[in-house]
């Protein structure tokens, strides 16, 4: 699909997302910090959650790339690690929440696609799976 | 478009956090977005084969962020501190005199903003796309993000340029023996 047509298709992916019966879970009761993690177009997306949660949610909160996340951060079994990938497949998706496991921490994937790293996560939630399909058949 | 996709989802996550601790959730009039993203995608954005600058502030830095990934070689630069905060390719900031483009992503509540660089760092040969939102400024990422992207299609219209998807490759190779 042509970069342009992407961009025409921006309204239908707010409202296929909006409209998405997402089934969140509260987070974890007395979460110590939460860490963002992506890279590319996800680190822009980490960079906007981590706004959001600093100013309406009263935990710590912090955003990195997953490589300097994992040989740079501290984990406590606490906290809480986000990651948000669209492929969800490459060693940069794999390696943050690999180390989060290794350290007891409860995980969180943003991703459009179910692949095995969403069995190595606590909890996984969709992007927008209707728009998804629509991609696969342009 | 599973920039703007993760957004909304990200942002229904955090409503969600809020509603389960009897918080007040966010706002999310999606109708006013559509209508504002729609707006976007008719603009015609000033786009020349030059070096760009995204300026933002606040809750703009994320889409700056999205700009530089997408143009390649860029500045971005905080609004509110004269700080440069990330650029690729060298200390371009300072040759003021070279063909620019400034993209300014805006919120009308920050304009001062636009009117000190529009007397400090903008000249008549810039070429400047203030890129305003009114929205809630948590939401207004969906409007910034559009503005921006037609701005890149608007861009590699102008040098005849047109991408299409780029195959992921099944085949993960770990680029480093560093153990997690």
């Amino acid at each position: 699909m042509k970069f342009s047509r992407h961009v025409n298709l921006i309204p239908q992916a707010i409202l296929d997302t909006f409209n998405y019966k997402h089934t969140f879970t509260p987070l974890p009761q007395n979460v110590g910090k939460i860490y963002i993690i992506g890279s590319g177009s996800s680190y822009s997306q980490a960079i906007y959650t981590q706004q959001l949660i600093k100013k309406y949610l009263d935990i710590p909160v912090f955003y990195d790339n997953p490589y300097s996340f994992v040989r740079n951060t501290n984990l406590t079994e606490k906290d809480v690690v986000i990651h948000v990938t669209q492929e969800a497949k490459r060693n940069d998706n794999i390696c943050p929440i690999e180390y989060a496991n290794n350290c007891g921490v409860h995980t969180i994937l943003f991703t459009s696609r179910d692949t095995e790293l969403s069995r190595k996560c606590n909890e996984v939630y969709w992007f927008a799976p209707e728009f998804e399909k629509y991609l696969l058949l342009q | 478009m599973s920039y703007v996709s993760a957004h909304m989802a990200l942002l229904k996550w955090v409503n969600f956090q809020l509603k389960s601790t009897g918080k007040d959730e966010i706002n999310i009039d999606i109708d006013r977005i559509l209508n504002k993203v729609n707006n976007a995608i008719s603009q015609k954005y000033l786009a020349f084969p030059e070096f760009t600058t995204f300026l933002y502030a606040g809750w703009s830095q994320s889409v700056a962020v999205e700009g530089a990934i997408k143009v390649n070689e860029c500045m971005l630069v905080d609004s509110e501190s004269y700080e440069l905060k990330h650029y690729s390719h060298g200390k371009h900031f300072v040759s003021y005199n070279k063909p620019r483009t400034y993209n300014v992503l805006c919120h009308t509540q920050d304009l001062d903003l636009v009117q000190l660089y529009k007397g400090t760092i903008f000249e008549p040969h810039h070429h400047v796309n203030i890129m305003l939102s009114d929205l809630a400024p948590e939401v207004a990422v969906f409007e910034w993000m559009t503005m921006m992207l037609k701005y890149i299609v608007d861009g590699m219209s102008a040098v005849d340029l047109e991408l299409e998807d780029i195959p992921v490759h099944n085949r993960i190779r770990i680029p480093h023996g560093f153990k997690y």
